[in-house]
């Protein structure tokens, strides 16, 4: 075959060559298994290396490149000019199968046939500006959640564990998707469910959108996270991992445990002792009058009183085991995981809160030098997906992901309490199980007859629920600086039994029709979809406490296990009455219709504009009612909105390898159900409580966007951001007092802007020196400048007229590195990621604004395969290798200050096929 | 048969039973000539008994059936009385004498003055029927008469002569045609008048521009079960006009069962102005109410009118809305100096009894009783004037007697809270801390200002005057915003730090002993009060030789509120002006 090509080429002109690399739609990494067949003048077949690069050496003359795979829709380069002794580029990507965005990126492809001969990574392909995470990322990173690997993209920081603030946009500028369906929250004081509730061994990719396009909820501004489950298996999979984890300051030392502990609750399932017990009536209000003295001592005797921790001498290792697999049965493909951690965390901090005394001078109200919180979460996930192909026009997906979560955790402080001017010791015990489960199915139907149409349909049924059983606080307390024991308070917190119940639940049906058109230069692809989100919610929650009648018959000073034991739950003793608020208890609904029209348009080589409008008719109830208080009226909140949201993204191919991007879209921002309601709605015990606005309106943004991108090849990439934002109307958190405490509430301000700068950069260092081939660098940097205008004349109590968003840090700075040893079967990566000082609670009375100071973060992950076939893996990581201090500064005094400990994690994974 | 009745007296203390099972009711009774000669020329002024009489109920319909219950503790008064008890429409004055019902004046026996008073000695009762089954004075239930409105139960304790009252029990109850509810919101002026009761279900509003005139004699029942609580809320455009007298005091109270009503059955009075207060925002949100835009109160008007209250019972409210946030008994929020409170009694609240939240109002003659927590405390800038104040605290439950704050959330905040007191009398209750660890009589903090003059405290749990943030009180103290003067300390903290009790230093928290050694008149002497610790039937009045006629009282100005006659430390001087409006009977001593 060689001699005869070698004579061919003696006597002939000398061939091209077309070389290019070949990626993965739906994460821009090389892809793999990639058959290339050319027609045209030779017929060649060549298999693309495993970095997805290939070359081919062809005659001159006119070539199309048809692309197949197993793991990919088959995809072709077409008007390949192949001139003698010259390379031409051939780049492209393919899209995976079973990805529900499978056909419209094939088609993309075709519609950008134009300028496919550059090297694309989907980014590239992208209609708008996004950031993206692959599996291999998930699983090369040290994050073993969602939340924990989003820390790593440009322009996202994470805070509170799990919500995500995009360009420093809170959580009320962000959603999550999976699947392509939105998700309800677990959390009743919030708008979107925390990401750590997702393992990272279960999602294939995130991607994090950043600009707007008419396809998506019209409820979007910072950013939309993405996140796809595993995809389908190209061959038989059965792959097991398991890592024990070590942190520095909590395995092997004491830890404050709880007694009702089990089995069952190891696995995170909570003990039925933490349940409210059935002889408590569930249809009538412990109120007094409803029950005689004797029924109400039976109800405080038989309610589960566990007061106290139950110390634990040495802490087991965090351990994480996961199991995933997948086959596929001729038209059928089925992909499953399991994944199961425990990981225990031990924090020590000390916590103080400010007043402004004499003259104006900030001083310490109440000091808590010994603050420890001791939390064991349980995770659990499991997806079981399956496609079926009819024919290859016509597929049928199904996807379910169930995730549990499980927190047990014990707080106990000890310290002043300036409220009244004593030593207090506060012991909370707390129990939350979170449970999200998503079952969708979809089908994608191709019609050449009617014009190479392409169908699409979903249906997502998503329900998540919350559980907090018996979340208990009591406090002691002695006198000041004294070394008395300390005795039972009868402080309002103290023996308080909540209980509490979320359900959020989501339907939501859409659908597409898309078509392509071409006409000479102009070629485009034209879209319609509706999508519909109807989410119900309920929470109940009802409260209980011991009230003391008679305190001389009680003795205080014994355990708290005694003052409210049995002898003392008494009618002259300790009574236990329900507290439960008519705002406890609340339903609500909301119903998003939204339709669009889009068109995606190439307009000549350099040109592609993706332009449209979406309409969103939304209208949002709550209704506020306790059904056990007769004659109660509810109380109800409706909002009802249409919008009309344009969108226009523009790109414009400066060369072969660099992009313009220009972007503007409208968008929207609703009230949260507990925002609209006009009463107060349950605060979890220790924060604040809050009041909705029934006046709300929704905020109305204009994003624009601006982007210069260069592609240096490969997954190499130079671009910068601009973006600025505008609010009409947004919703801002505010605090007023009332006699005794801070409400939060939230207002319309007039108006905001947010603008920041992006930075990104990835680059292998061969460029520079062929001795460090073996390293990679990323890095990111994001700029933000918000500002925010508070309407003194109505907030006088706010102590800053103008500042950041809460939550913001003006500067969020990644450095991911990477050196990857074939021949030492070893790839490592070390992460360095910082954020600048952020505003954290908005400072009241004179006092200034809390902030949480700058925190720096070093990680390093090294893996080595076991074995030559790359079947046995070790994975060695150490998390936060430099302590980082969390230190939250209020005037010049640190108001809360603590680490969380080194952490290293040994474990290995085995792939059986 | 007499002289045996008279050995069996000497043995002090009988219980009932004996005394029923005997002879001519149970009474132990001298002949006049017997007591004659046993007094001589003895001339009594008074009694050291207790005595409290009541019913089973607070609320009838004509036609129930009314059992009447008392208990007598002699503590050794060996005097011969006159035993006098009569029921009084309080509408017409009309006095129905037991036991049989006349219109004359009878003892309890059933004899005229002209048939001649039958005098007896004491005897001990402890919840003893006395009209009703088996009752030793009427031995069947009364029947409710068709006469609505107020209606006294008295018991007298007359000399032996009859002529004279020494002592007297007092129940006050309602005949009424129905109970009706109050609707949730009152926007046109009404009257309640006291020939119904009116239940309070969830927030009672009175709003509009609205005035509810509550008549006397009118009882006003909060019903449990509600969140946000049952609660009486006078909007800043509202006003009530409760107008009580001496004997037909208005009363709010606990729709319980007596014997087990508790603190907390319901919510409480609140009323809202528009004077000023010292948050920056101006306005504020009421404590234990949700915020709705008439829950607001603050303004600029000094002399906003939130109504006039007169002998106005709140018993039993106080019900928590939130972890620290309870209703009191009377809460005011920013009422201004046109408002008007005299003669008002809380007890039995969950949460503080009087309670100022900024504002201007004055108030007079003010009783505080049993409270779990507080019983005057203002905040938020309040600087209104108060002139006699007593306070019992019993050993169920119970803080400090008086809490001062400038601003929980700025010390500083302008303008200053500086009330001007005059004239207290405070009762502790002696027990260890309980929700709060320090627990003294009179409790400054956080930037308090003001002034107190001519107080008593005895028997406070940690100490007489304690406080908090002492340095953000010295610049008031500097400047005179802060001033104390007449006060007489006896035995706060006797359990916790015994021989504290009787000295300066152990009476005033060390940071303010200096101020008070400064010519302020701090005096650690035993009042000499008559009756202070007996819970359910206290009596507050100095002796003759008291400490708290000596000269170190201040004189009250001369500002047309303070009656400067008022020439002692203390609430009371002779007179008792608790009499008869108030319940001070602790509500275990109800229980049947």
């Amino acid at each position: 075959m060689a001699g005869l090509l070698a004579l061919a080429a003696w006597g002939q002109t000398p061939p091209g060559t077309v070389s290019g690399s070949v990626f993965d739609a739906s994460n821009g990494q090389p892809a793999k298994q990639v058959t290339i067949r050319t027609e045209g003048p030779q017929q060649q077949t060549v298999e693309v290396n495993q970095d997805g690069t290939f070359r081919l050496n062809l005659a001159p003359g006119k070539y199309i490149l048809r692309l197949t795979s197993p793991l990919y829709m088959d995809a072709a380069v077409e008007d390949l000019d192949v001139n003698s002794g010259e390379v031409a580029e051939a780049s492209t990507v393919m899209a995976p199968k079973g990805q529900s965005t499978v056909v419209d990126v094939v088609e993309r492809i075709s519609a950008v046939a134009a300028t496919a001969e550059a090297a694309l990574t989907e980014r590239k392909l992208s209609a708008v500006v996004s950031d993206s995470l692959s599996n291999e990322e998930l699983k090369s990173g040290p994050a073993s959640d969602a939340a924990g690997a989003l820390e790593k993209v440009t322009g996202v920081s994470v805070v509170d564990g799990g919500y995500v603030f995009v360009r420093g946009l809170g959580e009320r500028y962000s959603s999550t998707m999976l699947n392509n369906a939105m998700l309800p929250t677990t959390e009743p004081e919030r708008r979107v469910v925390p990401l750590d509730l997702f393992p990272a061994s279960l999602i294939d990719n995130i991607k994090v959108l950043k600009t707007y396009s008419p396809d998506l909820p019209g409820e979007f501004s910072g950013g939309l996270v993405q996140m796809t489950t595993v995809e389908f298996p190209a061959q038989k999979t059965l792959n097991v991992s398991v890592s024990y984890g070590f942190n520095t300051q909590t395995t092997f030392n004491r830890f404050l445990g709880q007694s009702t502990n089990s089995t069952g609750e190891a696995l995170g399932f909570g003990a039925s002792a933490r349940d409210l017990p059935g002889s408590i009536p569930a249809d009538k209000r412990l109120f007094v009058g409803n029950f005689t003295d004797q029924e109400f001592q039976q109800f405080g005797r038989s309610m589960p009183r566990q007061y106290e921790v139950t110390p634990i001498r040495s802490m087991r290792p965090s351990q994480t085991y996961s199991v995933s697999g997948g086959n596929s049965y001729g038209k059928l493909g089925v992909v499953g995981a399991l994944t199961f951690s425990s990981s225990p965390q031990h924090i020590n901090e000390a916590r103080r809160f400010l007043v402004n005394s004499g003259g104006g001078r900030p001083q310490i109200f109440s000091d808590y030098s010994d603050f420890n919180t001791d939390t064991e979460g349980v995770r659990m996930g499991a997806v079981l997906n399956a496609a079926y192909r009819l024919n290859p026009n016509n597929k049928l997906l199904f996807r379910n992901m169930l995730t549990r979560d499980s927190d047990q955790q014990s707080r106990v402080f000890t310290g002043l309490n300036g409220g009244n001017n004593q030593d207090v010791r506060s012991t909370r015990l707390q129990w939350v199980e979170r449970q999200l489960f998503s079952t969708g199915v979809e089908g994608e139907h191709a019609v050449a007859s009617l014009g190479n149409s392409l169908f699409f349909w979903q249906f997502t049924y998503s329900l998540s629920n919350r559980n907090e059983p018996n979340l208990v606080e009591t406090i002691r307390g002695r006198e000041t600086g004294s070394d008395q024991q300390f005795r039972f308070l009868n402080l309002p917190e103290s023996g308080l039994h909540f209980f509490s119940k979320l359900n959020d639940k989501i339907y939501e049906p859409q659908g597409g029709w898309s078509k392509p058109f071409f006409s000479g230069p102009v070629s485009g692809i034209f879209k319609l979809g509706f999508r519909g989100t109807m989410r119900r919610r309920d929470f109940d929650s009802r409260r209980f406490r011991f009230f003391p009648v008679r305190a001389q018959t009680i003795n205080f000073d014994a355990p708290t296990s005694v003052v409210l034991g049995d002898a003392n739950i008494r009618p002259d003793g300790f009574v236990m009455r329900e507290i439960t608020r008519g705002t406890d208890k609340y339903t609500a609904n909301m119903d998003i219709y939204g339709g669009f029209a889009m068109v995606d348009l190439a307009l000549g080589p350099k040109w592609r504009l993706v332009a449209g409008f979406r309409i969103e008719d939304a209208n949002i109830q709550v209704r506020t009612i306790d059904p056990l208080v007769p004659g109660m009226q509810p109380a109800l909140a409706n909002l009802v909105n249409r919008d009309w949201l344009p969108s226009v993204n523009a790109i414009y191919a400066l060369n072969k390898r660099q992009n313009l991007r220009f972007s503007y879209g409208r968008t929207v921002n609703r009230p949260d159900f507990r925002e609209l309601s006009p009463f107060e709605f349950t605060n979890i015990v220790g924060g604040y409580s809050t009041v909705g606005n029934p006046d709300l309106k929704r905020a109305v943004i204009d994003n624009y966007d601006a982007r210069w991108e260069w592609f240096l090849g490969g997954n190499q990439l130079l671009a910068a951001s601009y973006f600025h934002k505008r609010f009409k109307d947004p919703i801002e958190q505010i605090y007023r007092p009332t006699a005794s405490e801070l409400r939060q509430s939230f207002i319309n301000v007039a108006g905001s802007v947010n603008q920041g700068l992006e930075l990104e950069y990835r680059q292998g260092m061969a460029r520079f020196s062929p001795k460090l081939r073996a390293f990679a660098l990323q890095s990111n940097f994001t700029y933000v400048d918000s500002k925010v205008d508070i309407p003194v004349d109505r907030f006088p109590q706010l102590t800053s007229r103008n500042r950041p968003l809460v939550g913001q840090s003006r500067y969020l700075f990644n450095v991911i590195s990477e050196w990857n040893q074939p021949k030492w079967r070893s790839n490592a990566r070390f992460y360095l990621n910082t954020v600048s000082r952020r505003l954290t609670d908005v400072g009241t009375f004179r006092l200034p604004d809390v902030y949480q100071e700058r925190q720096a973060f070093v990680d390093v992950v090294y893996q080595f395969a076991l074995s030559e076939n790359g079947k046995w893996n070790m994975r060695f990581s150490a998390e936060n290798l430099t302590d980082n201090r969390y230190k939250y500064t209020q005037a010049d005094f640190i108001v809360r200050d603590f680490r969380i400990g080194r952490t290293f994690t040994i474990g290995t994974s085995y792939s059986f096929y | 048969m007499r002289t045996r009745i008279l050995a069996i007296a000497a043995l002090g203390t009988l219980g009932l039973q004996a005394f029923a099972a005997s002879s001519e009711r149970g009474f132990q009774f001298l002949s006049a000539s017997e007591a004659a000669s046993e007094l001589g020329a003895v001339i009594q002024t008074g009694s050291s008994a207790a005595m409290w009489v009541w019913t089973d109920k607070v609320v009838y319909s004509p036609g129930d059936q009314v059992t009447v219950r008392w208990t007598v503790k002699p503590n050794n008064d060996f005097y011969p009385y006159t035993i006098v008890a009569y029921r009084q429409n309080n509408q017409t004055g009309a006095k129905s004498y037991l036991p049989n019902n006349n219109s004359t004046a009878t003892d309890i026996f059933g004899n005229t003055v002209d048939q001649g008073f039958r005098i007896t000695r004491l005897p001990a009762a402890n919840k003893a029927v006395i009209v009703g089954q088996g009752g030793s004075v009427v031995s069947s239930t009364l029947t409710v008469p068709n006469e609505l409105g107020m209606h006294t139960i008295v018991v007298q304790l007359r000399d032996y002569s009859g002529g004279r009252v020494l002592k007297a029990a007092y129940w006050k109850l309602g005949v009424v045609s129905a109970q009706e509810d109050l609707p949730s919101n009152i926007t046109e002026s009404r009257t309640l008048t006291n020939d119904k009761a009116y239940r309070i279900r969830g927030i009672v509003t009175v709003r509009n521009n609205a005035t509810l005139t509550v008549n006397p004699g009118t009882f006003l029942i909060g019903q449990p079960g509600s969140q946000p609580p049952s609660v009486l809320l006078v909007a800043t455009n509202g006003k009530l006009v409760a107008e009580g007298t001496k004997s037909r005091p208005i009363i709010m109270t606990s729709s319980q069962a007596v014997g087990s009503r508790q603190r907390g059955d319901w919510g409480g009075l609140i009323m809202l102005g528009q004077a000023p207060i010292n948050d920056p925002g101006g306005k504020l949100t009421i404590e234990g109410l949700p915020e709705l835009p008439e829950t607001n109160y603050g303004g600029s008007d000094a002399n906003h009118n939130c109504g006039s209250l007169k002998y106005v019972r709140v018993e039993f409210a106080g019900s928590l809305l939130r972890p620290n946030e309870e209703t009191n008994s009377f809460t005011w929020g920013a009422c201004g100096k046109a408002t008007k409170a005299e003669y008002l009694q809380a007890s039995y609240g969950l949460d503080d009894s009087f309670e100022w939240f900024g504002g201007t109002m004055d108030a007079k003659y003010l009783v505080g009783a049993f409270g779990a927590d507080d019983y005057f405390d203002g905040q938020i800038g309040w600087s209104g004037r108060v002139q006699f104040g007593a306070v019992i605290a019993n050993s169920d439950l119970s803080n400090r007697g008086m809490e001062m704050d400038n601003y929980e959330r700025d010390f500083a905040a302008k303008p200053l809270g500086k009330p001007t007191f005059y004239n207290l009398t405070f009762i502790g209750n002696a027990a260890n801390g309980f929700d709060e660890s320090d627990s003294p009589c009179l409790y400054f903090r956080r930037g308090a200002g003001g002034i107190y003059n001519n107080i008593i405290c005895q028997n406070w749990t940690t100490r007489g005057v304690g406080g908090a943030n002492l340095d953000a009180i010295q610049p008031n103290i500097d400047n005179g915003d802060f001033n104390m003067n007449g006060i007489l300390l006896w035995e706060n903290g006797k359990n916790t730090t015994p021989a504290a009790a009787s000295t300066l230093a152990g009476q005033v928290l060390a940071g303010l002993q200096a101020f008070a050694g400064s010519s302020r008149n701090f005096l650690v002497a035993d009042p000499l009060l008559a009756r202070p610790l007996e819970y359910s039937d206290p009596d507050l009045r100095p002796a003759p030789n008291s400490p708290a006629y000596r000269a170190s009282f201040v004189q009250p100005p001369d500002d047309g509120f303070f009656d400067q006659s008022a020439t002692y430390i203390g609430a009371f001087d002779q007179s008792n002006w608790m009499e008869e409006w108030t319940q001070l009977v602790q509500e275990q001593d109800l229980k049947p």
